[in-house]
């Protein structure tokens, strides 16, 4: 079974991201802020993070540079979870050694892509990897 | 001592006449001199030996009594061979006159009688005694037989005419020589005397013929030493008198040309230091005018049209006396000549040529003013800057004069200076013009940093007068260190009441050539009033920012408070759509999809407000690459078309290959051409909207242009204006209608001008919009990405 770390603040986002996470068969275990975020990691070492960034404690930047410079965890996929689709939020959370990023609302099927992407490569894979091949773009709001 | 010993030694050559030039009283009295020695030279070598001649004859002629007196005695001894009677004469003769030295009868066959003072003896005697000539000669000369010097007369003797022998006859030459040195005596007595007397004569001669000359040279030396004022009186021979007159005649010219450059020195000197030429041209002209010898002396300002004649102000005037004013002595007086050849001579004056009167006629043309008629006049015109200001006129009213060269040129010196001198001022008080004019401080240092000049402003924010400040250090009031060659920096100044004052201070080196430094100029602005502006502008702007960080922050914080719980509404609705079975399945899947969709279009509007606030905070980049426009239409398509097939409409999408690759940031340009295309497709009903997009080419360069046409209700002329304003729908029911907040189009632009783009729009009510997007156009060469904006 697939067990994915989830980072996040929000009480009531937190909630229903686990629900629908583990209604398609994924095990979730939650974090409230950065330091326990990174904690569990170590502890669980589980498949995939998923990391909001604005966090309490230690923010989301911060505890996926230590996830990836520990060489322990840093094999773990980080997908970061925006607040709103900035740009250079991408880029930047690419730096700090995020795997990929979902803008929140989230986008449930291409979240589900993404970690079906990331967690069926290899565990140890090199972190100076070519882009990914598909669009991590979140899909174009419709602006009234 | 040098010079004297020199002196002295010149002297000493002169008088000896020797080297040194002599004088003509010298070679006068040589001449004449010489004249009469060679005159007595001649005379003493002529009478001397006449005189000479003279003696020797008398001792011829006594010799020849004597020989004759014994010519009988000789007969009877001729005869009788018996020679004592001859011999008795002879001694009687020797006895009765001393100067007989000896006689001698000499046969030809040689015997001889020969009687002397000592006695008579006979000897056989040479050749000597009977000459070859055969005559009787005498002379003085040395007797053989005597040894000394005798005068020797010598007869032929003939008996019965036939030659027998010769009587010599020796007589003594001490009277002869006595006579001799009488005649050398007075000869040499009346010969010096003589030379003393015409070398007396000779001396005053000459003497009497070079004093006037002598005279004339002291005159000569008098003038060449500058004293112009010596004149020779001479009366003498009439051509030395002429010499003095003519000479008399050049002195007065000199002297006239003297005073006249003296006066053109004068009005130099005065030009030079007068600070104003008005107050010196006064005395120039009298100066002049009395030098020249001129009646009138006026200077008139030009106020001539091209070709009337000379016309304007008499404004200065000088006379001498007996001559009547032009300007009455009272002021400035108008003057008009017109017609005849005044307008010629007006011309000739605009060219900056002379004009020379010498007719001794008046002008002919008309002449109006008091003066009396010039008979000769020299006019010259003023040049100032290139102007002809007016003429500096000369009138001789007495007498028609010709103008020498030296009176033409000084003239000409004299209004050229004059000339000079009106520029200088005019120049002078052009810049004090603009100095006093100045707003700002300006001083002038030298290069000791004392101040030397400033201007009305500058005491006028210092607070001192020009008296105090002029030779006061730089630093008694400007604070901290002057700088040099300086723009605009700032500095304080200090009043004399001990005020602060911020200027904005600029300064720089005052050179007049390479390397000579003069000075330096600083100027400086008051700027007292502009900091107090300054400082309510910062304090305005910094309210300004601080307002609009609030703004920011605020709305930052609103819309992420916001989505946090629409995040959640959103999530909670897709959770419950994919999970829930059970009763009202249908009904509730809908009410889900209802919330779900309001959510969505919450979260835009609010991420709209935080997109636009962060562009206006200046927060958002562009990322600009090569964009495939093609790709991003069918992105965009996807999205609009659930809305098109709701609203009835068809949407058409031309892309054609050469123009679908621009220059942006894919994700603003796809939200503003979404943006776009969603507009149409709800503003329109059962309609069609297409997407073209084309290459246009235009002034700064290439451009793709994706426009959107729809056949809407279109907009009115007088909200087209407002159309990109934040929150600015057409009209309020619009919004309920069609919703959104109009913060679409305001985004779009903002969006598509970061890009180097713009959107513009035509639109008629009823008859559709037409939106275009304009971004620039793909490059050549890919991968030059990246510049943020």
């Amino acid at each position: 079974m697939c067990r994915i770390l989830l980072v996040e603040d929000n009480e009531m986002n937190s909630d229903m991201l686990q629900k629908r996470l583990r209604h398609r068969g994924f095990e979730v275990l939650l974090a409230a802020d950065g330091r326990q975020g990174v904690d569990m990691a170590r502890r669980e070492r589980p498949d995939l993070v998923l990391m909001d960034l604005s966090l309490p404690e230690m923010d989301g930047w911060q505890a996926t540079r230590i996830l990836k410079s520990d060489a322990a965890t840093c094999g773990i996929p980080v997908v970061a979870l925006t607040a709103h689709a900035m740009v250079g939020d991408r880029e930047r959370a690419l730096e700090v050694g995020c795997d990929d990023y979902a803008a929140k609302p989230i986008d449930m099927p291409l979240l589900l892509q993404t970690i079906a992407r990331l967690v069926a490569k290899p565990k140890n894979r090199d972190r100076e990897s070519p882009a990914l091949p598909v669009d991590p773009q979140p899909k174009p709001r419709v602006c009234a | 001592m040098k010079g004297r010993f020199t002196g002295g030694r010149a002297n000493l050559r002169r008088s000896l006449g020797l080297h040194a030039p002599r004088s003509v009283t010298a070679r006068i009295s040589g001449l004449s001199w010489t004249i009469a020695l060679f005159s007595l030279m001649v005379f003493v070598a002529a009478s001397v030996p006449e005189q000479k001649h003279e003696i020797e004859d008398n001792l011829r002629s006594k010799a020849r009594g004597i020989a004759a007196s014994l010519q009988e005695g000789l007969a009877s001894a001729a005869v009788t061979e018996d020679y004592s009677g001859l011999v008795d004469q002879a001694v009687q003769a020797l006895a009765g006159d001393d100067s007989i030295d000896f006689l001698a009868i000499a046969k030809n066959g040689g015997f001889s009688v020969i009687v002397e003072r000592r006695g008579w003896h006979t000897a056989q005697l040479g050749d000597y005694w009977r000459p070859k000539q055969h005559t009787a000669a005498g002379g003085i000369e040395v007797v053989p037989l005597f040894g000394k010097r005798e005068f020797h007369f010598a007869t032929p003797y003939s008996y019965s005419s036939i030659p027998w022998g010769w009587i010599h006859v020796g007589l003594s030459l001490e009277a002869y020589d006595r006579g001799v040195a009488r005649l050398y005596r007075r000869t040499g007595v009346l010969a010096v005397g003589c030379m003393a007397v015409s070398l007396l004569a000779s001396v005053i001669v000459a003497r009497r013929l070079v004093r006037p000359m002598l005279r004339l040279q002291a005159v000569v030396g008098r003038i060449a030493e500058g004293d112009l004022s010596a004149r020779a009186s001479i009366r003498s021979a009439q051509e030395i008198e002429g010499l003095a007159q003519s000479f008399n005649t050049m002195a007065d010219s000199l002297w006239q040309r003297d005073e006249i450059l003296e006066s053109v020195r004068f009005a130099a000197q005065r030009f030079l230091s007068a600070a104003a030429w008005q107050t010196a041209i006064q005395e120039v002209i009298s100066k002049i005018g009395s030098a020249a010898q001129v009646s009138r002396v006026f200077l008139l300002e030009n106020r001539s049209g091209p070709h009337e004649g000379l016309v304007g102000t008499v404004l200065y005037e000088w006379l001498q006396p007996g001559i009547a004013w032009w300007t009455g002595g009272t002021g400035p007086a108008e003057s008009c000549w017109t017609g005849g050849d005044w307008s010629q001579w007006a011309r000739a004056l605009g060219r900056g040529e002379l004009v020379l009167v010498e007719t001794g006629a008046p002008a002919a043309g008309t002449q109006r003013g008091l003066a009396p008629a010039a008979r000769s006049s020299i006019l010259v015109p003023i040049d100032v800057g290139g102007v002809w200001f007016g003429v500096l006129g000369f009138d001789d009213c007495v007498r028609a004069r010709r103008w020498s060269d030296a009176e033409r040129d000084s003239f000409r010196s004299a209004a050229g200076m004059l000339g000079a001198a009106i520029t200088r001022q005019r120049a002078q008080e052009y810049v004090d013009n603009i100095l006093r004019s100045m707003g700002e401080a300006l001083l002038v240092m030298d290069p000791d940093l004392r101040i030397r000049r400033v201007n009305p402003s500058a005491l006028r924010l210092l607070e001192y007068t020009e008296e105090q400040l002029i030779g006061q250090h730089v630093s008694q009031i400007i604070e901290g260190q002057v700088p040099v060659n300086s723009i605009a920096i700032e500095r304080t100044y200090r009043t004399q009441s001990g005020n602060r004052i911020p200027v904005l201070f600029s300064s720089a080196e005052l050179r007049s050539g390479p390397g000579s430094l003069e000075g330096y100029v600083c100027l400086a602005q008051d700027m007292t009033e502009l900091k107090r502006i300054q400082g309510e502008v910062v304090r305005a702007r910094d309210a300004a920012e601080e307002a609009n960080r609030a703004k920011s922050r605020f709305l930052a914080n609103m819309s992420h408070e916001l989505r946090t719980p629409l995040n959640a509404i959103i999530g909670y609705s897709q959770m419950l759509q994919e999970d829930y079975i059970g009763p009202h399945q249908e009904e509730v899947h809908s009410d889900l999809e209802k919330i779900e969709r309001s959510g969505h279009i919450l979260l835009g509007i609010v991420n709209d407000i935080l997109d636009l606030s962060k562009i206006e905070a200046g927060r958002e980049r562009v990322e600009l690459q090569n964009v495939d426009v093609a790709a991003l239409l069918e992105d965009v398509y996807n999205a609009v078309e659930p809305l098109a097939r709701q609203q009835g409409n068809v949407v058409r999408i031309d892309c054609p290959e050469p123009a679908r690759l621009a220059y942006a940031d894919l994700p603003k340009l796809r939200q503003s051409v979404l943006n776009l295309v969603n507009n149409a497709c709800k503003f329109t009903e059962n309609g069609q909207v297409s997407v073209a997009v084309r290459k246009l080419r235009s002034g700064s360069g290439e451009w793709t242009e994706v426009s959107v046409s729809d056949t809407g209700i279109g907009i009115g002329a007088e909200h087209l204006g407002k159309l990109f304003q934040p929150f600015s729908q057409v009209d309020g029911s619009a919004t309920r209608k069609y919703n959104g907040t109009g913060l679409g189009l305001a985004l779009s632009r903002k969006f598509c001008q970061m890009m180097g783009g713009d959107i513009t729009v035509a639109s008629e009510p009823g008859q559709g919009s037409r939106f275009a997007i304009r971004v620039p156009a793909g490059r050549a060469a890919p991968g030059t990405a990246g510049a943020g904006v």
